[in-house]
């Protein structure tokens, strides 16, 4: 049955992709705009970034980073700081956060040049706490545990999107730009480099790819993404604090990454949806609450350990199809 | 004319020396078989001519100039090109993708759909599994992409490390005819590192025999090939 889906999809790919798009466009009306749900849906919307963050980095380069919380915070704190201090508004901001963050990614993409496999999780882990501790006590610039409140609501030509519905469109319009971005960069020269460097950093190197220049360029654009969405988080909520960008932020995010697939750009904005809404809808079961969430991802890695759609590829089961069909032709043809 | 000239190489893994002090150098235009066991450090001089394993000592003259540990990303610009060990193809990209990949420090789109079109021709297997995974080819199809690849920077030096690992008896024989071709089509020169001695040094025109990290034994390939010691060693007996 999963398989038959799967096939549907292949054969209606843009369709399937414009149906997506079109619902998340009346998202709003259909739930008649209540602020509970459209919370969930832009705070869905937001983790959806951060995992095609992620799955930049450990999907398709095959790096582990337990770390992506710290961009995270590094894009908000950016934006917030900014728009608090100096009044910059919300369209310089949010470009600003995802390059301070790249800045910073860049910094740890040098450190994890040097190392690789368990190690690596350790040093990213270790840098997010870092991350954590430079903003908790940095308290000129952050107010350290005070955070920082009345991060002005986001603000375009004079325009203010106050209203949640408004937020929404601000974060759907940068879920799609990051998922272009995404998979422009992976289907590129570039990608293909991304790719050969996962699959065997020797054989990278023969070819002539300059493997230490693709995977700090790696880091970078994923740390930048995920500041990017550190930057509209911050105007989003209002108010930040240290406690949000902690390492357990990073596992909620590498949790998404895995349940979606690894290296899959769907798969990455559908585990997120799932891990965001999953939750919410277990609220009535107070008690029990965590308890299914730990058990759904415990099956999900014993069932389809490589994710939702990881390594499901729509263009090759199309291909395969394809090629049936056509042998099946030529074999009555040739009775 | 000497393309390529080795002096003193040594190259360590630690505390170990796997290369010690060799000498060698090719022609333009020869074919040069490094011939050695397990261990010997034939894949390891392949790796440090390329500047993916760090040279401890002596020198490297490629063209004259001096390449030792240059970045493998100038090695493939200034004209070397490796067919690595085990093939090392990219299980998953596809075929079309794996000869890209061959070409990505070339800028000429017009290059790029030459060396396309030169593998498909010379395999035309491959055309057919053009959207194919890497990593679905069976052993022989594997390494007639990672030669179609190779090829994709037009080289004016083609290394070999092992083409003929894991292959069968018959495809081998395919694949080391190929690379005499390759040669006189292409105007290439060839350095190549076997086990395989017998194969490697009926097809050179210059032999080296390494042992345990030094060469042991010189000389034009059909000599190497009379020599009681080489039969001996390589060839099983007499």
């Amino acid at each position: 049955m999963v398989t038959k889906f799967f096939h549907l999809i292949a054969k209606h790919q843009l369709l399937a992709q414009a149906t997506i798009l079109l619902c998340a466009i009346v998202f709003p009306l259909a739930v008649s705009q209540s602020s509970y749900v459209m919370n969930i849906a832009v705070m869905a919307l937001t983790y959806a970034i951060l995992t095609l963050s992620l799955n930049l980095v450990t999907g398709f380069l095959g790096t582990t980073n337990l770390g992506q919380a710290a961009f995270f915070g590094v894009g908000a704190y950016t934006a917030a700081i900014l728009a608090t201090k100096l009044d910059v508004p919300f369209l310089l901001t949010l470009p600003l956060a995802a390059i301070v963050a790249g800045l910073v990614g860049m910094l740890l993409g040098f450190i994890t040049l040097r190392v690789s496999g368990r190690y690596l999780s350790i040093v990213t882990l270790g840098f997010c706490e870092i991350a954590r501790l430079v903003e908790l006590n940095w308290y000129a610039l952050t107010r350290g545990p005070l955070g920082i409140m009345n991060i002005p609501a986001p603000k375009v030509f004079g325009f203010a999107f106050e209203t949640l519905t408004g937020k929404y469109y601000i974060v759907l319009i940068l879920t799609v730009l990051v998922t272009v971005a995404v998979i422009r960069m992976i289907h590129s020269r570039t990608g293909r480099a991304i790719s050969a460097i996962k699959s065997d950093q020797l054989a990278a190197d023969v070819m002539g790819i300059n493997v230490k220049r693709t995977k700090i360029l790696v880091f970078v654009v994923a740390s930048g993404i995920a500041g990017l969405a550190g930057g509209f988080y911050a105007h989003y909520i209002s108010f930040i604090d240290p406690t949000s960008f902690n390492y357990n932020k990073s596992i909620q995010i590498m949790s998404m990454a895995i349940l979606g697939g690894m290296g899959s750009i769907p798969g990455s904005i559908i585990g997120a949806v799932i891990l965001t809404v999953l939750p919410e809808l277990l609220r009535d079961f107070v008690l029990l609450r965590q308890v299914i969430y730990g058990v759904v991802i415990i099956v999900m890695v014993l069932f389809r350990p490589a994710g939702l759609l990881g390594g499901v590829n729509f263009k090759h089961i199309l291909q395969r199809l394809s090629f049936r069909e056509r042998t099946a032709a030529e074999g009555v043809g040739n009775e | 004319m000497k393309v390529l000239e080795v002096s003193n190489l040594s190259v360590s893994y630690g505390m170990i020396k796997a290369v010690r002090g060799i000498d060698f150098h090719v022609e333009e235009g020869e074919i040069v078989s490094l011939i050695g066991a397990n261990g010997a450090g034939k894949s390891t001089i392949m790796n440090a001519i390329m500047g993916v394993v760090p040279i401890a000592g002596g020198s490297v003259k490629w063209l004259g100039q001096e390449i030792a540990n240059q970045k493998p990303e100038k090695t493939v610009k200034g004209g070397i090109t490796l067919c690595p060990e085990g093939r090392l193809i990219f299980p998953e990209l596809t075929v079309l993708q794996n000869l890209h990949i061959g070409a990505y420090t070339v800028g000429s789109a017009e290059q790029i759909q030459r060396g396309v079109d030169r593998a498909f021709q010379l395999f035309p297997r491959l055309e057919e599994r053009r959207d194919q995974l890497g990593g679905t080819l069976s052993g022989g199809e594997q390494q007639m992409l990672a030669i179609g690849r190779a090829l994709m920077t037009e080289p004016k030096l083609l290394m070999f490390d092992e083409p003929s690992m894991g292959l069968a008896p018959l495809v081998v024989k395919d694949i080391f005819s190929l690379i005499h071709r390759i040669r006189d089509e292409m105007n290439m020169t060839i350095l190549l590192v076997e086990q395989n001695a017998k194969q490697a040094l009926k097809m050179a025109d210059r032999g080296y025999i390494l042992e345990t990290g030094e060469i042991s034994m010189t000389g034009p390939a059909s000599d190497l090939l009379a020599s009681d010691h080489v039969r001996a060693a390589y060839l099983g007996g007499l």
